[in-house]
């Protein structure tokens, strides 16, 4: 008995803790965004909060799985009080796009801003930020000339030599859809299969494909740019180096983060001014370095080890806005060459 | 008597409701994916049976042996430090399993600084041997975190065989291995069984875990489908191998024990000790003991302290107050819910043994084996079908702290129910028509026998929900109330960009919410048996 009297008291002092916070919250103003972002809070709370300080317009967000963030708003339908669903990856806004959830936006700053290869040909998402998935090396076990391509990866002289992170991750997905594009389904196949041959070992992150690259398991490997960057930032002596591929051929394979208006905002005009001041010079500077990713803007500043990285050459004739459907085809071919 | 059934149907609606629609939904043919069905089915599911069924029995085979040896131990033999044992055995059940796999991944991986030190130090490259993405790496990391099911189980149930059962059998000139395998064990065995249970579900459904392994079972593939195939139908149609599984294994436990049941005449005061260990034998149990509780509770435990200490000093805010705050909040309010509606439950059931209650506690049980992502889209789903029926005085009902707290009782009331269960089938059904042909009213029964002796497994199971619910993520993520960040919110949100170390703030922080609660169910255990 004693017990539950404990945890009766318990309870209630939970449930007053509770409503005290309730009413500490500010009232909800007029002027109120709704962000459904798969972002996470302390990527994107700082420029929030900058945003609000600016204009006083309250940003509102809610974090997720961006697959849960979606069929969320399928179930909510016109009753859902968000105004802009924010994600990474070309194919989860694709994805989103094809369950109707966007609308479009005219907006001349959001074209003058974005280049046509980082936005929805029908203006319903653009990207926010752009992230490469390029090669990682070890300069200790590899002479830069060694390297070429994604396709190179795939000969004999990497076998045992290559790590690489699991198929599931959308980043992968994005990558061979690339290649199917660029190389034909077939050919693709090859060179995913290549890969597989070689690998030595599959991570589930990127973090771990470069310590092992570093560490000499392996001597080279496909991440994206940004996970090198935090890692060279905590420990800059590690033996790693990035190196651009594709560069006399199709470019290196990018991807984005990106937003999109929702077709059932209440507030679509106060959404489309964020959405703009989000593509400005003010916000991309910090948009893309908190994360160490490349601003849409290729006027915006970047961050100084970003750019101690060198230019490279993006391909750009993978339209992302087909990044779902090509998707779906990668993650099969990947499942049939047993890339786990 | 209509109303015990009444209740039982009304919990099945809520708990299984949402579930048989999400299922009923992706077959009807307007949601119907069949393109990325038929790749689901063809290509990946065989693989998917062999994977995930490797792995259960497996896991079930090693944490029904760590459980029943380690509770044996603890009630039958003379282990030194009996009591500080009992707790420590207990207490890998805070740990989530997402934080024991990256944990155990994080040390054996190539490239960690422990097998560097080896490599480089010693010239020893214990890689060669050890793979601990293989499927027994995953079965020894999820064992290590499950055991202690089994464990608690176990031990209940070795408490309450009953002393003369074991005088009886040692009158009638059995040995004490004999004693302890044909009469404890043999009583026991439904016991052990629900834990075992328990255990496979908690494998079943982990989506986290073998994620940090990148090892395939039924959980990931509904993952890839939904989000890799964009197609939620033929992620649902998936979770019906679960929900089979789940169903078989709840009706064989069940047939079990019914065979098994047994009256115990309630717990003695103390155990006469079946076995005393000489030194060899004392020194021998100790070590794999403590080898135990080195590798399940020393070792991850010092990892994340490690991390902990490297990190607290940028990772930490005071914004960690309120996720422990909404952590609590959550915890309690949902294990009050669940514990009070599984002992609802148990009682309807005891009073009308019809089988259609027998089948609506039995549907009403089988979230346990769904992946939180899935049953957090179902109650999504549901709540939004019945929304625009509910009058608006009513509308309190669909908020989203509502939600969430109905996709916890889906996914938990399975742990409380089968707890609780357990502990009144000790007490025989014929004893309430006895009570009642001797004019003793229900309410007096029920304030007099039941529930004194369903207390001590209320509150036991309350706090189990309690280290659920804190633990719980997918489900937390997707329905939890506007800027309620709780600390399981907190590691996703690090580990999916791999921030590992950091991410060892909040995960030590639930181990240590998950730890006072365990201290509360075993102090309590011992103030019954002392």
């Amino acid at each position: 008995m004693r017990q539950l009297l404990t945890l009766l008291t318990l309870l209630m002092l939970s449930f007053s803790l509770f409503s005290c916070q309730k009413e500490q919250e500010p009232s909800a103003k007029s002027k109120e965004l709704v962000v459904y972002t798969s972002r996470k809070e302390h990527l994107i709370k700082d420029i929030f909060k900058a945003y609000e300080e600016k204009t006083g317009v309250k940003i509102s967000y809610r974090t997720g799985d961006a697959g849960a963030l979606i069929q969320a708003l399928k179930a909510e339908g016109h009753n859902t009080t968000a105004d802009l669903f924010m994600t990474v990856d070309a194919g989860n806004l694709w994805y989103a796009k094809s369950q109707g959830l966007f609308q479009s936006v005219d907006s001349q700053k959001l074209k003058g801003a974005i280049p046509p290869h980082l936005r929805d040909p029908e203006d319903q998402w653009f990207a926010l930020s752009v992230r490469a998935r390029t090669i990682a090396f070890n300069p200790e076990n590899v002479k830069e000339d060694e390297l070429k391509s994604y396709e190179d990866l795939a000969t004999k002289k990497w076998k045992g030599r290559l790590c690489l992170r699991t198929s599931k991750k959308v980043y992968n997905q994005s990558l061979v859809a690339m290649l199917i594009h660029e190389l034909g389904e077939e050919k693709a196949k090859e060179v995913v299969a290549g890969w597989v041959d070689n690998v030595v070992e599959i991570f589930s992150n990127d973090t771990a494909v470069l310590k092992a690259i570093a560490v000499g398991q392996c001597d080279v490997g496909i991440v994206n740019t940004y996970y090198y960057g935090r890692l060279i930032k905590e420990d800059p002596k590690l033996p790693l180096k990035l190196f651009w591929p594709n560069q006399e051929s199709y470019g290196v394979h990018i991807n984005i983060s990106g937003a999109g208006i929702l077709k059932h905002s209440k507030n679509p005009k106060e959404a489309k001014k964020f959405l703009e001041w989000l593509a400005s010079e003010e916000a991309q500077k910090s948009f893309a370095q908190v994360n160490m990713e490349y601003p849409v803007d290729p006027e915006a500043p970047q961050d100084e080890l970003v750019e101690s990285w060198g230019e490279f050459k993006p391909n750009t004739s993978f339209n992302l806005s087909k990044a779902g459907v090509l998707q779906k085809k990668a993650l099969k071919l990947m499942h049939e060459v047993d890339y786990k | 008597m209509k109303s015990p059934r009444l209740f039982l149907g009304a919990i099945s609606l809520l708990s299984f409701g949402p579930i048989l629609l999400l299922v009923l939904k992706s077959f009807a043919p307007e949601a119907s994916d069949e393109n990325s069905w038929n790749f689901v089915l063809t290509s990946m599911v065989p693989e998917l049976i062999v994977n995930t069924g490797t792995l259960v029995i497996l896991v079930s085979l090693f944490t029904s042996f760590l459980g029943v040896s380690l509770a044996s131990l603890t009630v039958f033999t003379n282990l030194p430090f009996k009591k500080v044992f009992d707790y420590l055995f207990l207490l890998p059940i805070t740990f989530p399993l997402y934080v024991l796999a990256f944990v155990y991944v994080g040390m054996f991986e190539y490239s960690s600084s422990l097998m560097t030190f080896f490599r480089d130090d010693w010239g020893l490259n214990l890689n060669a041997w050890i793979d601990i993405k293989s499927v027994w790496g995953v079965a020894f990391v999820f064992s290590l975190g499950l055991y202690p099911y089994v464990y608690l189980l176990s031990k209940n149930a070795f408490i309450n065989t009953g002393e003369r059962m074991i005088q009886a059998s040692r009158a009638l000139g059995h040995n004490p291995r004999e004693t302890f395998l044909n009469v404890i064990l043999r009583y026991s065995f439904p016991w052990v069984l629900t834990g075992t249970g328990l255990a496979m579900m908690e494998t079943l459904a982990d989506f986290g875990g073998v994620s940090v392994f990148n090892y395939d079972t039924f959980t990931s593939a509904i993952y890839t489908a939904w989000s890799g195939l964009y197609s939620l139908s033929s992620a649902a149609r998936l979770s019906c191998f679960l929900l089979f599984i789940a169903l078989t294994l709840y009706l064989f436990e069940t047939r079990m024990s019914r065979r098994a049941r047994h009256v115990s005449l309630g717990p003695t005061k103390r155990h006469q000790l079946l076995r005393e260990f000489g030194p060899l034998g004392k020194t021998l149990v100790l070590i794999f003991a403590l080898s135990v509780v080195s590798l399940s509770l020393v070792i991850p435990l010092s990892q994340l302290l490690i991390w902990f200490f490297e990190s607290v000093s940028y990772e930490w805010s005071s914004s960690y107050w309120s996720l422990i705050k909404n952590t609590f909040f959550l915890g309690l309010i949902a294990a009050s819910v669940t514990a009070t509606l599984a002992l609802g439950m148990v009682l309807a059931k005891r009073v009308d043994r019809s089988s259609l209650s027998q089948a609506l506690c039995s549907i009403s049980l089988l979230g346990y084996a769904l992946p939180g992502n899935l049953v957090a889209v179902a109650v999504f789903l549901y709540f939004q079908q019945f929304k625009p029926h509910v009058p608006s005085f009513l509308s309190f009902l669909t908020a989203p702290l509502v939600l969430l707290i109905l996709g916890y009782l889906i996914r938990y009331l399975s742990v409380s129910y089968r707890a609780q269960n357990n502990a009144l089938k000790a007490l025989n059904p014929n004893f309430d028509k006895v009570a009642k042909t001797l004019g003793v009213g229900s309410s007096r029964i029920f304030k007099e026998i039941t529930f004194p002796l369903i207390s001590p497994a209320f509150i036991g199971s309350f706090v189990l929900l309690f280290i659920e619910v804190i633990k719980e993520m997918p489900m937390t993520l997707m329905l939890r109330p506007f800027g309620m960040n709780t600390l399981a919110v907190r590691i996703y949100e690090l580990t999916s960009e791999g921030e590992w170390q950091r991410a060892s703030i909040a995960a030590v922080l639930i181990v240590v919410c998950g730890m006072l609660g365990t201290l509360l169910i075993s102090r309590m255990d011992d103030k019954k048996h002392m």
